[in-house]
């Protein structure tokens, strides 16, 4: 049911045609190829290595060192489980209806705003963890004075540097899709 | 079968600019969306299952893909333009007056579909690329009745904003 004598359809018709650059879309596309492996890497890497780890630790640290590393790593799998679960949309088919779509991409948003306020807050979490474990240490007198000592100075320099710049970047990739969530709202009213 | 990539990315061009065009005004960021729109498409083909028209699966891709990248940019219209146009107002014999009537009424167009709301901007440039009633349904997931209705409704506005020479 389309109606062949429509003046608005012959004026649309009517437009200037932009064109597509075929040797930029095959960048483009290999581009965006190397970065899912990245990611998935990525994603992977880590849990991947953790047994590998702890297995080599387990004869060559002390058991609450042994055990702290345990602690870290159930920790660690925690928070990857839960941001590849708010990652769980974008894995989903994006070739459905607009109206659906544009729905999940509203809930793609507020979960990257989520995935973000979970490595802000991170950073406050990770501190404390560190105390703890160095607390521990001293107590069952694990290292000598000065080696722990050398440790607690070269964690502290580390977390430091990184768990402001954690933060900072965190806190705008929060501002960024919520900016851009409001932007979509506003497109779909 | 579908196609070799690079042949009906060239066989939709037309299509694919004009909806990159009721998205962005700026030339420049049109080009920029055209790209991802084709590179969406081409990512999106290897899906296709033939449960509707190549044209209305690209479709719904495109509009898809055009959604994602204006909640990326902010709709500030830019001075500047670089790319490459092929314009066929340029090879009509006409003359300069109407010529530019029909560009200002083209600009007045473009620009009207701008302003609408994303699904009706969606139902209208569908049915200006030539999509039934039944088939923008589809795409937009509503009632063909819905669609007229919105569709009526929607070019009403469009012809009196095209025709205003204010």
């Amino acid at each position: 049911m389309t109606d062949n004598n429509d003046p608005l359809r012959d004026l649309w018709q009517q437009q200037e045609v932009v064109k597509f650059d075929l040797a930029k879309l095959k960048k483009q596309w290999r581009k965006i190829r190397y970065k899912q492996y990245f990611y998935i890497l990525l994603d992977l890497a880590p849990v991947l290595a953790m047994p590998f780890l702890l297995w080599f630790f387990y004869s060559e640290v002390e058991r609450l060192v042994f055990i702290s590393l345990v602690v870290i790593c159930i920790i660690g799998t925690g928070f990857s489980a839960y941001v590849i679960w708010l990652r769980r949309f974008t894995f989903q088919a994006k070739f459905e209806s607009t109206s659906n779509y544009l729905t999940s991409i509203a809930r793609q948003y507020k979960q990257n705003i989520k995935i973000a306020q979970a490595a802000k807050y991170s950073t406050i979490a990770i501190p404390p963890i560190f105390i703890v474990m160095y607390g521990g240490f001293y107590l069952a007198d694990t290292f000598e004075w000065e080696r722990l000592l050398r440790k607690v100075l070269y964690s502290g320099l580390v977390l430091a540097i990184s768990l402001p710049i954690m933060w900072i970047w965190a806190s705008r990739r929060i501002d960024k899709f919520r900016t851009e969530l409001i932007k979509l709202e506003e497109q779909m009213k | 079968m579908i196609q070799d990539f690079a042949t009906l990315l060239e066989e939709y061009n037309p299509l694919l600019s004009r909806i990159a065009s009721s998205y962005e005004a700026n030339t420049h960021l049109q080009q920029e969306l055209l790209q991802e729109i084709s590179l969406a498409v081409w990512q999106a083909l290897s899906r296709f299952k033939g449960d509707s028209s190549v044209k209305t699966y690209i479709v719904r891709i495109a509009h898809n893909r055009a959604v994602n990248h204006v909640a990326y940019h902010a709709k500030q219209p830019k001075s500047d333009s670089y790319c490459e146009v092929s314009s066929p107002l340029a090879s009509s014999t006409r003359s300069v007056e109407a010529s530019t009537q029909q560009k200002n009424q083209l600009e007045r167009l473009l620009q009207a579909v701008r302003e609408l709301s994303i699904q009706n901007k969606q139902i209208v440039t569908m049915s200006m690329e030539g999509l039934s009633y039944q088939e923008i349904a589809e795409v937009c997931g509503i009632s063909v009745s819905n669609v007229g209705v919105i569709l009526n409704r929607a070019k009403k506005t469009l012809m009196e904003k095209v025709q205003d020479d204010r």
